[in-house]
């Protein structure tokens, strides 16, 4: 009913002060009349955040909470995320609003989807495992979107410092100015291997500490495979202990030849030389004993967090975090003992297949 | 709009990290494929002038984009927040009539997005506003953000002309030899 593109009258932009919005004209339908628009509509047809009810809460990022919540309109299960604002002086903050970004242009099975931004394309640059969720079905999702950049034309002036520091890649730590898509496939490695050990692959507890469990795993780097190894920001200050074996083989004994080269691969220290995603798809281990199952075919499991109450579970959208698979690495509060005895078997059961 | 007294002085915002052109961007056709198409959806289709402003002017639209630049550049911005910030501008103007008075404000709050959507260190809500020579309140900039998104479906992620300079410089063989050419195509 509102005709917002109808030109106003002068008299309607006579107040300089309030919001553009208010000067539209509004013609009712029923009575054919003009009138304001109603204060609750100022900001444009937004749902209100009281017709999701708060089921739990899945977690806590560094900008917000995210809950697990009921549509109350069609009963659909929705994570809601509710973004901190009390120190926002200069307004929205800048990684909901490229999280928005991201998710508007994501389709795709395996990223949580956008629904409604409720007021009140990319470098993921923080894929860790609390971030990779598993439906009750199987599907892998990626949430939190909080860091990642748009790469729609080169990636220019990139925020430093992201990427949960186990999962951070070498030419981030020695403060690179330059982020490539890389990065994620550096942490992309450090899933891989965290899936496969059941553990945390390189838990440094600080930057230097990170560089040297890389070191310790991987050898130094040297100008001879990393070109722009010596010219590195954070090499003019410190070098690197010196360690010149490559260590992957003996920490995954039982891997085969074809799951050593995807991982040796992916911690390629030069990003130029490291695995690209497509690259990683065609990798010969993919092709070998196990193969990988059509995501229908993954072991489902119950729906523990519903359990807890006495509801039943109405949905089969429920979300668990895979970090609950004995890493300790998860900042979730929910005790889910069964689920990550649950995971780490279907884990371990695919190594053995 | 008033040119400000440029009391927001020294160039604090630099942004120190600048990636260099994505050579996996670069081989991908997909990638001029999905600009043209984002393009083409973000492309205005009335002349805002005649058919939805009543008091914006095209004139009133050169001086407060000419001191958009003005800002941008003392800031030392990043290079897209300029057009960006413009497109957000129009692409509002094209759905609201507002006043005169209110051009400034909606030219803060754009760049206030854009600076937001691009750069390491976003532009501070107070430092646009002092260069407005506070003729905008904070306040208002805080509100208006909220509003020019709504306006936008949220949509800040489109393509300017200089989102096409670095892919058709990687698809010539002079494209990437001499940094004169991309400077004069920008």
């Amino acid at each position: 009913m509102s005709q917002n593109s109808e030109k106003p009258s002068s008299q309607d932009v006579a107040d300089p002060t309030g919001p553009a919005a208010r000067k539209g004209v509004l013609i009712s339908f029923r009575t054919g009349k003009t009138m304001e628009i109603p204060e609750k509509d100022i900001l444009g047809r937004c749902r209100f955040v009281g017709e999701f009810e708060k089921l739990n809460r899945i977690g806590e990022g560094t900008y917000g909470i995210v809950y697990r919540a009921k549509d109350k309109l069609n009963g659909n299960i929705v994570a809601l995320k509710k973004v901190r604002m009390d120190v926002e002086k200069d307004g929205l903050p800048l990684s909901g609003l490229r999280e928005i970004q991201v998710l508007m242009a994501c389709r795709h099975e395996n990223i949580v989807q956008l629904k409604e931004v409720l007021v009140g394309r990319s470098l993921e640059r923080d894929l860790k495992v609390s971030n990779l969720l598993l439906t009750d079905k199987g599907c892998v999702k990626i949430a939190d979107f909080g860091l990642a950049r748009w790469l729609g034309a080169p990636a220019r002036s990139a925020t430093p410092r992201v990427v949960t520091l186990w999962y951070r890649a070498p030419e981030l730590l020695l403060q690179s100015p330059k982020q490539t898509p890389a990065l994620d496939m550096w942490a992309a490695g450090c899933i891989l291997g965290e899936l496969l050990a059941n553990k945390p692959l390189l838990p440094g507890r600080t930057e230097i500490e990170q560089l040297e469990l890389i070191v310790d795993l991987l050898g130094t780097p040297s100008d001879a495979i990393w070109p722009e190894f010596s010219t590195l920001p954070a090499l003019q200050n410190f070098t690197l202990k010196q360690q010149p074996y490559n260590n992957l083989k003996q920490r995954f004994p039982w891997l085969s030849a074809a799951g050593l080269r995807l991982l040796n691969f992916l911690f390629m220290y030069d990003p130029n030389k490291r695995a690209t995603a497509e690259e990683c798809l065609q990798s010969s281990y993919f092709k070998e004993q196990p193969l990988p199952c059509d995501p229908k075919l993954m072991p489902s499991f119950p729906q523990h967090r519903n359990m807890k109450g006495q509801q039943k579970p109405t949905t089969n959208q429920l979300n668990i975090p895979l970090s609950n698979l004995n890493t300790g690495a998860n900042d979730q509060t929910n005790n889910l003992p069964a689920i990550s005895d649950l995971l780490g078997s279907l884990v371990k059961k695919r190594r053995l297949d | 709009p008033n040119s400000g007294n440029h009391s927001g002085g020294s160039s604090g915002a630099v942004d120190m990290c600048v990636a260099g052109p994505d050579r996996a961007l670069d081989r991908d056709p997909r990638l001029l494929l999905n600009l043209l198409t984002l393009e083409r959806s973000h492309a205005l289709h009335t002349d805002y002038f005649q058919h939805v402003q009543i008091d914006i002017q095209p004139f009133m639209r050169k001086v407060v984009t000419t001191w958009m630049l003005e800002v941008c550049e003392e800031q030392q911005c990043e290079e897209q927040v300029f057009p960006l910030a413009v497109s957000y501008m129009d692409r509002f103007l094209a759905q609201r009539a507002i006043s005169r008075q209110q051009l400034q404000l909606l030219a803060v709050t754009s760049m206030l997005l854009a600076s937001k959507f691009r750069q390491c260190q976003p532009l501070s809500v107070d430092l646009l506003c002092a260069y407005t020579d506070n003729s905008v309140h904070p306040n208002e900039v805080r509100q208006w953000e909220v509003m020019l998104l709504q306006r936008l479906n949220w949509q800040l992620s489109i393509a300017t002309a200089f989102d096409f300079v670095e892919p058709f410089l990687a698809r010539v063989p002079w494209g990437r030899g001499n940094a004169l050419v991309r400077t004069h195509a920008l």
